[in-house]
């Protein structure tokens, strides 16, 4: 506790503060943007954290780190473009609540989830950080197989009607990114001989094109017809979450910061398994499931929780093992060791006052990014009073520009086009999108974890039902999807009596 | 078009795509001798098969009478927006996309970006008013210059013919 108390008289000083509100909206800036990613504003900030102090340097650095992953909420509800990959799930409910004049409730909270989920992620990160870190350990390629096959099941739930369409869907996403060069032998696959190709789809370009473009020929096609939905500059209302609703959703907030910080302490998974998750199970525990997906504030709540819970996690095998989980927190690791700081085990017994300055700053940057953010809302739902048409040049040139920076290359703006035509193909075929996402966003693990897994066992199976994470992921992986195919035989059965005894369908 | 209509169309586009994919798999990615490991052609042949095989469900429940749980639903497509006004939006999206790419690859990104805003304005959405162009398109372009280029040294594209900035 001393140790605690003295981290805060240090991190109380005016560099402290002023690095963290910089980080935090610089961090916000590229999250907010679809495109910029926050592990570019890392990259960026880092150096300039080599002329700081400790305290300063780390404060920019998580600041950055958490403005990135919650700015990515900002876009996703306004616009409907996820500004990283983890605000994807958030898509889904978050710009529903915006087309129905709540954008201002639905950023106010994601935010509010986003801190919850952090603080929470960090006091789990208190009490557990040794076990959860042996937990991690215990996750090999084949337990990670195991739980994205898990995260993929969730697809039955976001099929919306038909769960072949959203299997199709997943489907299309894995296969997306399998293009390029294959992750284990380097070999080059339906690159046609072209370089640029060989680094194979990029997460983010990919979900640009699937959302940005659709909703663009969507504002067009509105307004070309005459169905533009008319925005008075009054009409755009502003209204924040109130300490009672949010209470309203504690075991949602709970249970999503519990996976979060779980799936956060696996390296090699992230933000969008635990989003994905996180909605999935919410949907679940909804009293109307059938809400979710068409604006729903526990939609909104649960997939932000779970991604900032994230960032408490990944701190476990940061902190507790040296290791870092996805190329954000290598930077953060980069910039601890260039100050000097050596993460791993013998970090907690050596010096436990540099532990307990990261679990302050944590704290600290949480703090601002939600003030930050909740200042903010008012200014960012501005953006909703620009008609969607014209809204709509501006989206483009963001996407055009965003798809560009991530690799510095037009061919990505190309490749967006061609992913967000076909997106609206699919879109006018009913194929939902989440399944899709859902697929972009796990292929590359599935594909790599499972094949270095059969490596290991030199091609035996055994391997996915030798050790108890695998088997209970399976087990639940194999549940839900039973369950959905059993309550789905029972409604086509429900509903052919009711052909035959001429009852309309309810 | 019904939706039953449209998820047969659907399902017989997304077979002759699996195919494709199965086809190129086969012809352009090695197999590995060693058939003890899953080789770089494993993953994306699986893929291809069932895609295959859930095209063939989809155009299979289409045929079905009382199948699907959604077969219910199979109403003439009211909702869907005006076929005109959305063939327009393909065009103009696509074609501010293609031409801002060409721009951008010519002239860099200000100069690019000024010049497609603002025929888009123009041509587009028959924006007439000189002042309300200029100012949109290069109150847009300026922003991101300064804010992103500038500002935050994100690397904006440089022309090939011109390069101002």
């Amino acid at each position: 506790m001393d140790v605690i108390v003295t981290a805060l008289a240090h991190a109380a000083t005016w560099q402290v503060l002023a690095a963290t509100l910089f980080g935090s909206a610089v961090g916000l800036i590229f999250g907010a943007i679809p495109g910029l990613t926050y592990s570019m504003a890392l990259a960026m900030v880092l150096p300039i954290t080599f002329g700081m102090g400790n305290e300063p340097a780390i404060a920019v650095m998580l600041s950055t780190y958490i403005g990135g992953m919650t700015g990515g909420a900002i876009s996703a509800i306004l616009i409907g473009v996820p500004g990283t990959p983890s605000a994807a799930a958030t898509v889904l409910d978050g710009h529903m609540l915006a087309r129905n004049n709540k954008a201002s409730l639905a950023i106010g909270v994601a935010t509010v989830s986003a801190g919850i989920g952090g603080i929470l992620s960090l006091v789990i990160m208190l009490v557990a950080v040794q076990a959860l870190a042996r937990v991690a350990l215990a996750f090999g390629p084949a337990e990670i197989t195991a739980l994205v096959i898990f995260g993929l099941s969730t697809i039955c739930g976001l099929a919306e009607k038909s769960l072949v369409r959203g299997m199709i869907g997943g489907v299309l996403g894995l296969m997306v990114m399998s293009i390029g060069q294959d992750p284990l032998d380097g070999i080059p696959r339906f690159t046609f001989g072209n370089t640029t190709m060989l680094q194979g789809v990029d997460l983010l370009v990919a979900m640009i094109g699937l959302f940005a473009v659709p909703h663009a020929i969507a504002a067009l096609s509105a307004w070309k017809s005459g169905r533009e939905a008319k925005v008075e500059a009054a009409a755009v209302n502003v209204e924040l979450p109130n300490i009672k609703l949010i209470l309203a959703h504690w075991w949602n907030l709970l249970r999503s910061s519990l996976i979060g910080t779980v799936i956060g302490a696996i390296p090699g998974t992230g933000g969008p398994i635990a989003a994905f998750l996180a909605y999935d199970q919410a949907r679940r525990f909804h009293p109307h499931p059938e809400r979710m997906g068409k604006g729903d504030l526990a939609g909104v709540i649960a997939p932000e929780t779970a991604n900032h819970a994230v960032t408490g996690g990944a701190m476990i095998p940061l902190l507790g093992l040296g290791i870092p989980g996805d190329p954000a927190t290598a930077i953060i690791l980069g910039g601890l060791l260039i100050h000097g700081i050596q993460p791993g085990p013998l970090l907690f017994v050596e010096k436990p006052a540099v532990i307990a300055n990261i679990y302050v700053l944590f704290l600290f940057a949480y703090v601002a990014v939600v003030i930050m953010q909740l200042y903010g809302v008012r200014l960012f739902v501005h953006a909703l009073r620009v008609p969607a048409h014209l809204l709509s040049v501006g989206i483009l040139v963001m996407c055009a520009l965003g798809s560009f920076a991530i690799r510095n290359t037009l061919f990505d703006v190309v490749v967006m086009m061609v992913i967000g035509l076909a997106g609206y193909l699919l879109l006018r075929a009913r194929i939902p999108v989440a399944p899709i996402l859902l697929g972009l966003v796990l292929g590359p693990t599935l594909e790599r974890e499972s094949r270095t897994a059969l490596i290991m066992s030199e091609g035996h199976l055994s391997i996915f039902y030798s050790s108890w994470p695998a088997l209970l992921f399976f087990g639940l992986a194999l549940l839900i999807i039973g369950g959905h195919v059993v309550g789905n035989l029972r409604a086509n059965a429900r509903a052919r009596e009711r052909g035959k005894a001429g009852v309309p369908a309810a | 078009m019904t939706q039953t209509k449209s998820d047969r169309l659907a399902g017989i586009i997304l077979l002759a795509v699996a195919v494709l994919w199965l086809v190129g798999v086969y012809w352009t990615i090695p197999g590995v001798d060693d058939g003890a490991r899953v080789g770089p052609r494993g993953f994306p042949l699986a893929m291809g098969v069932l895609l295959a095989g859930l095209s063939l469900l989809l155009i299979v429940g289409s045929f079905a009478t009382g199948g699907p749980a959604d077969a219910a639903d199979d109403v003439a497509d009211d909702a869907a927006p005006d076929r005109r006004a959305e063939v327009w939006a393909l065009v103009a999206t696509f074609g501010f996309l293609a031409i801002y790419v060409v721009l951008l690859d010519w002239v860099g990104f200000l100069l690019g970006t000024v010049a497609a805003v603002a025929g888009f304005l123009v041509v587009v959405l028959k924006r007439r008013s000189p002042g309300m162009v200029a100012a949109v398109s290069l109150g847009l372009a300026l922003t991101i210059w300064l804010a992103l280029g500038k500002g935050m040294g994100v690397y904006l594209p440089h022309g090939t013919l011109i390069d101002w900035f």
